[in-house]
């Protein structure tokens, strides 16, 4: 039985799209421009269209959520939403000198980033009371699927970590010249990613629970597949990282790409 | 899974929102540079994990609506005319910490009568949890009465 979203959820959808638009339209499109527009200046346009992805594919997340209007489908981007949040409030934490104090991305920023940990949880309460839980219906995931999904969650997980600890060494081997700032903020796509993996871990194994946070991560690898194409200054792809990172986008493209064409037909 | 009263989101959301202010009067309170580095420019205030200007009077500000928070959740009614007052107070909080910012052109920090340091993480901490609280006791219906 399809449980549709509580109208606070709707609301919510709404705001975080009318922020991640406008961010992921600036930073994406016009990565040259950080220096008037953003909270921070980014001063390599790649860095810029690394962190710009992340807000262009989570709009299709949040669109399809709305027009889905299905809480089985939402509910495991809940987590990702927390986890994206925690990872970008930590990186502000971090770096919090490097912010343009009053500048209005920033406090947008601020309460996008405080607003996410404490409402989805609450929000997620009041859905539970009001339109009571969702049953694990829907053609289930294969065993093989099951453990790659997990797998691949663990991976990210710990590369998110070490990620974040170690982001000067990790920036000094990156295709180009990113700053450890930069870097922590774009691991918590990394984090977003690990999520719909580790999140498996419940037991919900239908497919209607995982369909939209994997779509959302496809849209990412998409958006920053076509990011390194349309980069404007030099890649290093002899770096350590110069390789890899192609690699773990094209990896975020396919496994919904397989996915939903193996549970689609179903 | 376990069955939930109708209405417990508003003591749910309660104590997390004190959950947090707890924490934050706890770590405000260890004098440690890593966690709560001291900026002697502006105000000369600490942050509080690098983000928060903070002194004692505020991190036991923070505390106190932690520990009343937590004690208001236990109680239905309680909750909703706490989230209500507690709302509404960092509410006028953040719109007085905005007009002094303006008044002196948007520093870095600043000190509100002289005697709780704020910035702008402050402020915007004070608009989500200050709206949040007041949407909490607004929005929940009242407990029913004992039958």
């Amino acid at each position: 039985m399809r449980r549709p979203l509580i109208l606070e959820f709707r609301i919510l959808f709404y705001a975080i799209l009318g922020v991640i638009i406008p961010f992921g339209v600036l930073l994406f499109f016009f990565p040259g421009g950080t220096e008037t527009y953003w909270a921070w200046p980014i001063l390599q346009p790649r860095s810029a269209i690394l962190i710009g992805s992340a807000y262009l594919g989570a709009i299709l997340y949040y669109v399809a959520a709305l027009h889905q209007n299905d809480w089985q489908q939402v509910e495991n981007g809940l987590g990702g939403l927390i986890l994206f949040s925690l990872v970008l409030l930590a990186a502000t934490m971090v770096h919090w000198d490097t912010f343009k104090p009053y500048h209005p991305i920033t406090l947008v920023w601020l309460a996008f980033y405080y607003g996410g940990p404490l409402l989805a949880p609450i929000f997620y309460r009041l859905q539970i009371e009001r339109m009571g839980a969702a049953a694990d219906e829907g053609i289930k995931l294969g065993p093989a699927v099951r453990v790659w999904l997990v797998g691949r969650g663990v991976f990210y997980a710990v590369l998110a970590l070490a990620g974040f600890a170690f982001a000067d060494a990790v920036a000094m081997a990156w295709p180009w010249a990113i700053r450890p700032l930069e870097l922590r903020v774009f691991i918590g796509q990394i984090a977003l990613v690990s999520s719909g993996g580790l999140i498996a871990l419940r037991g919900k194994w239908a497919w209607p629970w995982h369909r939209l946070g994997l779509l959302s991560a496809g849209a990412i690898g998409a958006f920053q597949l076509a990011g390194l194409w349309i980069g404007p200054t030099a890649y290093q792809g002899s770096s350590p990282f110069g390789a890899v990172l192609p690699l773990m986008f094209a990896e975020w493209v396919a496994v919904p790409v397989v996915l939903f064409l193996i549970y689609r037909r179903r | 899974m376990r069955p939930m009263h109708k209405t417990s989101f508003a003591r749910y959301g309660v104590r997390l929102v004190s959950l947090v202010y707890l924490g934050l009067g706890v770590l405000g309170m260890l004098p440690f540079d890593f966690l709560n580095p001291h900026h002697p420019e502006g105000v000369g205030a600490r942050y509080l994990l690098n983000l928060v200007a903070v002194n004692t009077l505020h991190n036991l500000v923070h505390l106190a609506i932690g520990a009343t928070g937590l004690w208001a959740a236990q109680n239905l009614d309680r909750a909703r005319l706490w989230g209500k007052v507690t709302g509404v107070v960092l509410l006028l909080l953040f719109s007085a910490g905005v007009v002094q910012a303006a008044l002196e052109g948007f520093p870095k920090d600043q000190s509100l009568l002289r005697l709780v340091p704020l910035n702008s993480p402050g402020h915007i901490l004070h608009l989500i949890t200050g709206g949040l609280l007041l949407f909490l006791g607004i929005s929940a219906p009242s407990s029913p009465p004992p039958s």
